[in-house]
């Protein structure tokens, strides 16, 4: 029961993105449309869920000085994997994305759940976390790309991007009715606006029925 | 002529805060009083210049005759980690003074993706040396800008009425979009 | 062959950044030292050496 506790923990109260606000540079740049997204946040998970399993693993062996220095080789090396596999096997993806990919390094999700929870836990939990927190920043990503990205455009299309092949391209709202600022940055500040609100109204009405019953 | 239009672009057309979204975390956090976002505006310039024509060095005359560009983004992180480590150790023996009012935003910085961002994109956009130094002190100017003006903004905004579930940061989140709409008319500029 | 230059750059770049952190460490802060406020509360990167969760593991490195 604790584990899956741990995996819905990361996913709504302690949601990365809109919670926590870290990330927020790739989160908010890459969600124009939730092809992006989805392959941005896939990404993220395999980094952060590989790095928290080898620096858990490792917890005991590095000293407690020269962690941090450690945990950013590591991460690095990781990105610059991931990097390389995502220019040959989906390049199309990885062109959308830019320099987005490498900026995972400096992802704060990735470091700072290596360093609040991989560097203290074992091998099992820092996994799990490390998909809890995936999934908590998918969940996040993937809402605000699929709100601007309708509102701006009047669509959603999901394209595999290993060989483009498309598995849905709907239009929702004819063209004449979308927002193109949605598309632009500041539509981006305010639907991240809205919804951080929205998260914050969710968590303040889950801690009422508490006063109520005493 | 062409590294004037670069340097006006690099501040206000392609604001680093306001257009790419690079360097949002300490954005959010170090932005609630105006001498903290001018300290860190301060850190953010230095570290940038120097660190940017170090790793453009780095990559022009190591990386690149050994054929190891694929090091290009671990050199750059370590480059850029160990050099704020050593500058924050200079300040702290050198200048307290200094420190006091850089030097304590110097740890923030390692892990600030503005960095990052301007030594991985002067090796992407092919630049020459000058226009690497052009871009590396305008990017950090346009990111001082911003923090100020929000800094202010948000010195405002703590003493009003704000409903409670926008309080903190989504409230600082419209402000950003206000002003992203703001900057976004300056793009017939050059 | 090709393996090797690579990972004894690493691993010079690594000792580098892993021996500035570590002498960084060791040098104190002049007086003034725990006026690190700077409104870091509302910020959540715990791996930045300001976070109120470092201060132990900075104290006891420091002893």
């Amino acid at each position: 029961m604790s584990l899956f506790k741990n995996l819905s923990n990361g996913i709504v109260k302690e949601n990365p993105v809109f919670a926590l606000y870290l990330g927020l540079c790739s989160v908010l740049a890459v969600s124009n449309s939730i092809n992006n997204a989805l392959g941005m946040s896939v990404a993220v998970i395999i980094v952060l869920t590989v790095s928290n399993v080898i620096i858990a693993a490792m917890r005991k062996i590095i000293p407690n000085d020269i962690r941090i220095p450690v945990y950013i080789v590591v991460i690095a090396t990781l990105v610059k994997i991931v990097e390389m596999l995502m220019q040959a096997y989906t390049p199309e993806l990885f062109t959308a994305l830019g320099v987005f990919i490498p900026l995972i390094v400096v992802n704060c999700i990735i470091l700072g759940r290596a360093e609040a929870y991989a560097s203290k836990n074992t091998v099992g939990a820092s996994f799990i976390d490390g998909i809890g927190m995936g999934l908590g920043y998918t969940a996040g990503i993937f809402m605000l790309a699929a709100i601007r990205q309708l509102l701006a455009t009047g669509g959603l299309n999901l394209v595999n991007p290993f060989n483009q092949f498309v598995f849905f391209d709907i239009t929702l709202i004819p063209s004449e009715f979308t927002i193109p600022l949605f598309a632009q940055p500041a539509g981006a500040f305010i639907t991240f606006a809205v919804l951080a609100a929205l998260l914050e109204v969710y968590k303040q009405s889950g801690s009422k029925p508490v006063k109520k019953g005493a | 002529m062409e590294l004037f239009s670069l340097f006006i672009s690099a501040i206000f057309i392609n604001n680093i805060i306001l257009n790419r979204f690079l360097g949002m975390c300490p954005f959010m956090g170090v932005s609630r009083k105006t001498s903290s976002a001018l300290g860190m505006g301060g850190a953010v310039t230095f570290v940038i210049f120097f660190s940017s024509i170090i790793t453009f060095g780095l990559y022009t005359y190591i990386l690149e005759p050994f054929n190891l560009q694929y090091m290009d983004l671990i050199t750059f992180i370590l480059i850029i980690a160990s050099f704020v480590q050593l500058v924050e150790m200079i300040i702290k023996k050198f200048s307290p003074s200094l420190y006091k009012s850089l030097g304590i935003f110097l740890p923030l910085i390692t892990t600030n993706c503005a960095v990052l961002f301007v030594a991985l994109e002067n090796i992407k956009q092919g630049f020459n040396f000058t226009e690497t130094v052009v871009y590396a002190l305008a990017v950090p100017i346009g990111f001082t800008l911003v923090l100020i003006i929000f800094s202010s903004i948000r010195e405002r905004l703590d003493i009003a009425d704000v409903p409670q579930a926008l309080k903190g940061n989504p409230v600082a989140m419209i402000v950003a979009a206000i002003m992203a709409l703001a900057f976004s008319g300056l793009a017939g500029l050059v | 062959m090709q393996f090797v230059a690579p990972i004894i750059f690493l691993g010079l770049l690594g000792g580098l950044y892993a021996s500035s952190y570590y002498l960084n460490l060791k040098t104190p802060k002049p007086e003034g030292c725990e006026d690190l406020d700077v409104s870091c509360g509302s910020c959540s990167i715990s791996s930045c050496g300001l976070h109120p969760s470092n201060k132990e593991i900075i104290g006891e490195v420091k002893s």
